[in-house]
This record gives C-alpha cells, sequence and structure tokens, in this order.
C-alpha cells in the first residue's frame, strides 16, 4: 500500500496509506476503508475532487490538496470545490430507477478560519444551508422529489480540527434523507447557502465552507458507501478539476445544468428566492428553451439536440460537417469481412454521439437550426461525455482496441480529450488485460481535429471479455466556460 | 516519490516529533533513533527516550531532552520509528524521514 508522508513546521508527522487507484480506503478490496455499499454518484459528485488528491482519515476520504496534513486540509482544501458550491448546487446525474429506497446524505460545515479568517462574531449564528432536490422524468413528464430542504450544519470551527475531532465533526455535521424512484433517470441537485443569523447571505471566504461529500447509497444508514473503482460510472468526470464542471451559473440567472442521456436538463431552484449567484465567466445564455415546467419549486427544460450559435470558421484543421459524415462513414460502412480492414477482423464498432445527449446525427448543417444556449452546456458543463461496456468473445489472444473522437476548440480556448478504457474477462472479473484504465489527454489549443487512443490488450481466445470505457471533453486550466465545440466519439475493437 | 519536508531538531532544547497514524499501534512496543546514514549501523546521533502513545494507539509523541538535543554537533541525520507488535519488528514509515539540526542563539 502506498504510503503518504506529510510533516509540518511542528514537526507533526502524518502518516495516511494513499491506497491502490482510486480514493484511499475505498477501493473494493485491499484498500484500509471501511466496507460499505457502493457510492452510486459519480466520484467527482460524491467527493467533489479529482480522485488524484484524495487521502483519507480513519477510512474516511478526504481531499488532500494542500500540504498542511488533515486538519488544516478539512478547511482549505474544499477551495476548489467551495469555491464552486457557495450559495450555488450540485447537479449530477443518477440513475436509480428501481423502486429501491435510496439514501442521500450532505456533509458540510462552516470554519472562521483559514487564510481570510472570519471574524468570530459576525459569524455569531451563521449557518450552511442545503436544500436538495431530485429531478427525474417519469412516463416522460418530469417531476421533483424534494430530498430535503432548509435542514442547517450550523458548526462554526474558531479553529483546525483535531484528527480525532473530525470524525465527529462529519458526524454532526451529515444531513440525510432517503427517496425512491419508481422507474428511469434522475437528476439531483443540491443547493447550498450561507447564512447569517437573520438568514441573510452571509458573505463567507469559499475556503471557509467545507462541504465534504454528498453520497447516496442502498442500505444502513450509518454505514459509509464506497467508492466501486470497478465501475465506469464513478469515474465520470474524473478529470475534471472543479464541481462546476457538472453546473452552471448564470449571472443574471440561477439556472442549473447538467447532461444526461435523456439531453440537456436544465432546471433553476426555488426561482422566488432573493438568493445571489455567484457566476465565474460571461457566458451568454438565452432563455429559449424547447419545453418549460413549473413545477412546485423548480422551473426546469429539457432538449435533446446539442445547439451550436457559430458555425466553425477556422481554415485549417476546422471540424466541419462533412468531416463528421466522412468519419460516421467510414465506421458505419466497416465490413467486418473484408480482408482490406486495417487490423484485421472488425469485431465492434458504433458512434457514440446518441449516448453523450448530443445528437448530431440528422442534422442536415451544423451552421442551421442551431441557437445560441446549447453550444454553452457543452462547455460549460465539460462533460460531454460517453461511457459503457461492451461483452466480446474475441478469436485471437490479441485484440486491438481503437477510440477515436473529432471535437473542436471554437474560439481557441484550452480543453482536452480525456479518455479511459479497460477490457476484463467476465470469468475473471478481478482480471484487468492491460492493467487497468489507460487514459491519455489530448487536444488542447484551438483546434481538436481527430484524436486517436488505440491499446492492444492481450486477452484469452475464446472467452468473454468485457469492454469498457469513459470518453469526455473538458475544458483545460484557464478553459472559459462554453466554448467547446462538438465531438464525435467512435469505438471499435478488432481482433489484432 | 512525493517530497516530504525534515524534521527540524533544534540544540539546546527539548524537541517533540509528534507521529499521526490511520491505525492503532496501542500495546507495541515504539523505538525511535536518529543516525548519520540510513542504516542501523550509521553513527548514531540520538536516540528518543521519551515515547508516548495515546490512548487511541493512533498518536506516538517522541521527545529528545534538551540534555540531549544540546549534545549533538551533527548537521543532518535520519530517523525512523521501530513497531514491535507480537514479538515481531515491522516497518511503520516506508522511507526514513529527514532530520536537520539547528542552532539557537538564547543560550
Amino acid at each position: 500500500m502506498p504510503q503518504r508522508v506529510d510533516v509540518d513546521s511542528k514537526n507533526n508527522v502524518r502518516v495516511t496509506e494513499v491506497g491502490p487507484v482510486g480514493p484511499a480506503g475505498y477501493a473494493p478490496s485491499g484498500g484500509p476503508g471501511e466496507s460499505g455499499p457502493p457510492e452510486l454518484l459519480p466520484l467527482t459528485i460524491s467527493r467533489g475532487l479529482p480522485w488524484t488528491n484524495w487521502g483519507q482519515f480513519n477510512g474516511l476520504p478526504l481531499s488532500t490538496i494542500s500540504y498542511g496534513g488533515f486538519s488544516a486540509t478539512v478547511a482549505y482544501a474544499q477551495a476548489p470545490f467551495n469555491a464552486q458550491i457557495q450559495n450555488g448546487s450540485i447537479p449530477g446525474i443518477v440513475f436509480l430507477g428501481d423502486g429501491i429506497p435510496k439514501r442521500f446524505s450532505v456533509t458540510a460545515f462552516l470554519t472562521t478560519f483559514g487564510p481570510t479568517p472570519v471574524d468570530e462574531a459576525d459569524a455569531e449564528g451563521a449557518r450552511v444551508v442545503v436544500t436538495g432536490h431530485l429531478v427525474s422524468l417519469l412516463d416522460g413528464s418530469p417531476s421533483s422529489v424534494e430530498l430535503m430542504d432548509e435542514e442547517i450544519a450550523s458548526v462554526l470551527l474558531p479553529g483546525p480540527p483535531s484528527d480525532s475531532e473530525l470524525e465527529e465533526l462529519y458526524s454532526s455535521n451529515t444531513m440525510e434523507s432517503t427517496f425512491t424512484l419508481s422507474s428511469t433517470s434522475a437528476m439531483i441537485a443540491i443547493e447550498v447557502q450561507i447564512q447569517d443569523d437573520s438568514g441573510d447571505q452571509f458573505e463567507v471566504p469559499v475556503w471557509n465552507v467545507a462541504l465534504v461529500r454528498a453520497s447516496i447509497w442502498e442500505g444502513e444508514p450509518n454505514i459509509i458507501p464506497r467508492i466501486d473503482t470497478d465501475s465506469p460510472r464513478t469515474f465520470r468526470g474524473m478529470s475534471f478539476p472543479r464541481l462546476s464542471n457538472a453546473g452552471f451559473d448564470h449571472p443574471e440567472s440561477p439556472w442549473r445544468m447538467a447532461a444526461t442521456t435523456n439531453g440537456f436538463w436544465v432546471m433553476r431552484l426555488k426561482p422566488d428566492d432573493d438568493v445571489g449567484y455567484t457566476s465565474d465567466g460571461s457566458v451568454s445564455f438565452s432563455t429559449a428553451r424547447d419545453e418549460v415546467v413549473d413545477g412546485d419549486d423548480i422551473l426546469f427544460w429539457a432538449t435533446e439536440r446539442l445547439r451550436v450559435s457559430e458555425a466553425p470558421t477556422h481554415d485549417e484543421a476546422v471540424v466541419r460537417k462533412l468531416e463528421l459524415d466522412a468519419l460516421q462513414e467510414q465506421v458505419d460502412t466497416l465490413d467486418p469481412e473484408s480482408d482490406a480492414l486495417p487490423y484485421g477482423k472488425l469485431l465492434y464498432s458504433k458512434i457514440y454521439n446518441d449516448d453523450v445527449g448530443i445528437n448530431l446525427n440528422g442534422t442536415s448543417d451544423l451552421t442551421e437550426g442551431f441557437s445560441d444556449p446549447f453550444l454553452v452546456p457543452l462547455g460549460n458543463l465539460d462533460s460531454g461525455w460517453t461511457d459503457g461496456e461492451v461483452k466480446l468473445t474475441p478469436p485471437t489472444d490479441k485484440i486491438r482496441v481503437v477510440m477515436q473522437c473529432v471535437g473542436q476548440a471554437l474560439d481557441g480556448t484550452e480543453s482536452e480529450l480525456n479518455w479511459a478504457m479497460r477490457v476484463k474477462s467476465t470469468a475473471d472479473v478481478v482480471s484487468i488485460y492491460g492493467g487497468g484504465w489507460n487514459r491519455q489527454v489530448v487536444g488542447g489549443g484551438y483546434d481538436m481535429t481527430l484524436r486517436q487512443l488505440e491499446v492492444v490488450y492481450e486477452v484469452t481466445p475464446g472467452v468473454e471479455i468485457i469492454w469498457e470505457w469513459i470518453m469526455a471533453i473538458s475544458g483545460g486550466a484557464g478553459c472559459r466556460i462554453g466554448h467547446v465545440g462538438p465531438m464525435l466519439p467512435t469505438l471499435t475493437v478488432w481482433a489484432a | 516519490m512525493p517530497y516530504v519536508a525534515p524534521i527540524i531538531i533544534h540544540r539546546g532544547r527539548t524537541e517533540k516529533v509528534t507521529i499521526h497514524l490511520a491505525y492503532s499501534v496501542a500495546g507495541d512496543q515504539i523505538t525511535s533513533q536518529i543516525r548519520k546514514g540510513v542504516n542501523p549501523t550509521a553513527p548514531l546521533i540520538a536516540t528518543f527516550t521519551d515515547i508516548v502513545i495515546s490512548e487511541d494507539g493512533r498518536v506516538i509523541t517522541l521527545t529528545l531532552d534538551d540534555s540531549i538535543t544540546s549534545n549533538i554537533h551533527a548537521t543532518g541525520g535520519f530517523m525512523d520509528l521501530k513497531r514491535v507488535t507480537g514479538g515481531e519488528p515491522v516497518t511503520v514509515l516506508d522511507e526514513p524521514l529527514a532530520v536537520i539540526f539547528k542552532n539557537v542563539v538564547t543560550a
């Protein structure tokens, strides 16, 4: 088990087991953490930070982006998370429509210490208010389930807690709820406000809000769910540096967005609330929409189409509709029996634009039929993604898996294409060919034309395998939101 | 391997090193020494004589008395921990910690 050691200026030596792949203590086997039911939220939503920065404390996952040890880290390291979440929301995507009750919890608290200390007298009575909603699409009709509302975590920490206080802190500042979905998919949205003692918005430096985790799981209420590192869903958005990659704050209108396989969903929590919302970009956002539903507390609308306001105009390396068509045609018309195929026998191929909530197929021209707002979600969400799995029985001892993606950063801002895949045997699901996930970051800069990730796995002929993948576009460092163009991923498997 | 800050020991001062572990070593025997090299045969600089384990077994406090630190002439060294549990010596730290000795002004 890899070990991490931090030494501070007071000669405090903190020794932690950083664990195998994934958050320490939450690997399905071998990790030191407590066992528990699988976490049902994607990792970036449930824990808020890339897993590469995770450590543990007594089996609890803690983000350790700073080097101050866990006590200081509790508050400081949440800054990337809370900078986006303070008085904002966490939209996520869940697929829980199985009729089984699920438990939902949020853990949050407020501190008065940090790089910009808050006057304790001013903070007296201040609290974290969490409002949660689950929005589902039942039989084609939107509806919402209130998870929690106006529940309050009010602990103020005058200074870094001792390690022994952390567990108690987690426990006393966790709000829980239970819900059941009968069918279909749903989106969860959590709104966090910091209020003063009179209920007004309280301005607190973002690093003084520790929103530690949000979890959904099945089973006993007191069991901490573990991250399932074998689930592609766990790593949805794993490369995203900020939670806002799954959300959207408009400077004037507190719309919240998320993408699902049903299309883009946009919602607004408590539209009558006079709550100031932060914004981290000057994104133009049209209120034009296909459908508006006015529920009890929620307005939202949905669409199934990616909409692009402007056609690409860059002269070179620009993704044009013809290129998208050509790529699609290339994959669709591959003849598995042909001797002329580049890598031998074709086992599987598909274009996965339909799985990312983006439907470019059937569009006659990218320059027509699109309006402004739907370019924004893709870039802002940084989450045009696809994931899934395919079962195959390879005829050879090697297979070659090729993932391709065509995309573009429309205005030259940085963007990234992140992808990962692995192949494992169904005969022994712990046997992963090729060393687990293979991951690359490609793209960036002005254009992102055809990118390809190619991995050859050694397998057992005649033994069924599962090939899993994740592919996502995300904004890189300094990427302003709303500037990543369309992507068209293709996936092929060859008997190499 | 990620950078790990060194332990700082001031000569002529009583110094404490506190080890926080994610597991319990309650009931185990802990010893610790500082040597010039990463080798049990390297010249010995100091031995932590006052070692206290917390009730939950997750915090070990090592103390070097000023009577010991006053006589340290080395500029640096290395330390680790030896844990004996069930009669077996086991590793606590994967890698030794670097130790830097500093002078003080006030006698």
